[in-house]
């Protein structure tokens, strides 16, 4: 029995390790990762680095469509924070998991 | 949203949430008035720093509710946000706001072809009143509904553009940003001053 044992676990150790990846060259960093790695070059964005070439915008707008916003309470997220009643007999571990009160 | 639960109000059975316990900048409350304004931005720099080559250039014009006459003028850009980065004092194409982590959690997750921090300065019928005031000025895809209230997240109207431009009652020191009202001139029913500006145009074109 033992011995049946130990074959079936090396058997198992070898399958693991034959389709464990293939060591090789590391894959190509896409350029997100290389950002954020601090860029090909390995050297960290330097504060007020320019980055890309610049962006030039210019906007206006002319007339009545304007508004002067008021001060007052901000609506919150009903959907999300409302919280359903619990089905009977509910522990307070299911009800905090179920967002029910 | 990150209001703290003791500044919720909830509903009679405490089962719901329905808005904050005390007024703010982003409710859904606004009055007509009318104005122009002219913005014009370099944005050359990514990263916050003393460095930034970012520039910007904004002049608001536009009446209040009472019919004083108020000018917003861009001093400066701020090129290093205290709290959040402000990608060199100018951004361009970002999404801000909601779960983002930069401005407000109140505003809805929104996509924004412009926007920038800087120091500015506030006129009222022709007089100076501040200028060092914090502004924060962004052009953003439409966040409110016919009602003029502010929807959340996944009702943002992609085929309109706004200006929003906001004086939060802070001041600009060398200390950076400190809380200070606004003086606005605006008295509103309480006898309170309002304490900051926070005006929005619609329909603005970019080019």
């Amino acid at each position: 029995m033992k011995r049946t044992m130990f074959v079936v676990m090396a058997a198992a150790l070898w399958v693991l390790a034959a389709c464990s990846p293939v060591v090789g060259p590391p894959p190509i960093a896409a350029a997100s990762d290389q950002a954020a790695a601090g860029g090909p070059t390995g050297a960290a964005f330097a504060p007020g680095q320019r980055v890309g070439g610049p962006t030039t915008i210019t906007a206006r707008a002319s007339g009545p469509d304007v508004r002067w916003i008021l001060p007052g309470p901000r609506a919150l997220d009903q959907p999300f924070l409302a919280r359903p009643p619990c089905p009977w007999a509910t522990t307070p571990i299911w009800a905090f998991l179920w967002r029910c009160g | 949203m990150g209001v703290p639960l003791e500044m919720r109000l909830t509903t009679e059975d405490g089962s719901a949430y329905t808005t904050t316990a005390g007024p703010t900048p982003f409710p859904d409350k606004a009055a007509p008035i009318s104005g122009n304004f002219v913005l014009g931005v370099v944005d050359s720099t990514l990263i916050d720093g003393p460095g930034s080559q970012d520039e910007a250039e904004l002049t608001a014009n536009f009446s209040g509710p009472d019919g004083k006459q108020y000018v917003v003028k861009l001093i400066k850009v701020i090129p290093k946000g205290p709290v959040h980065p402000f990608s060199g004092g100018v951004a361009t194409n970002i999404i801000q706001h909601g779960g983002t982590g930069i401005g407000t959690r109140m505003m809805p997750q929104v996509y924004a072809y412009v926007a920038f921090w800087g120091v500015a300065e506030l006129s009222v019928d022709g007089e100076v009143v501040a200028s060092n005031r914090l502004v924060h000025g962004m052009i953003t895809d439409d966040v409110r509904n016919e009602n003029y209230e502010l929807v959340w997240s996944d009702a943002v109207d992609p085929s309109g553009t706004q200006l929003h431009l906001i004086l939060p009652p802070m001041e600009v020191t060398p200390n950076g940003p400190q809380p200070s009202p606004l003086p606005t001139g605006f008295i509103l029913p309480n006898g309170v001053e309002q304490p900051f500006l926070h005006i929005m145009f619609e329909d603005v074109s970019m080019e």
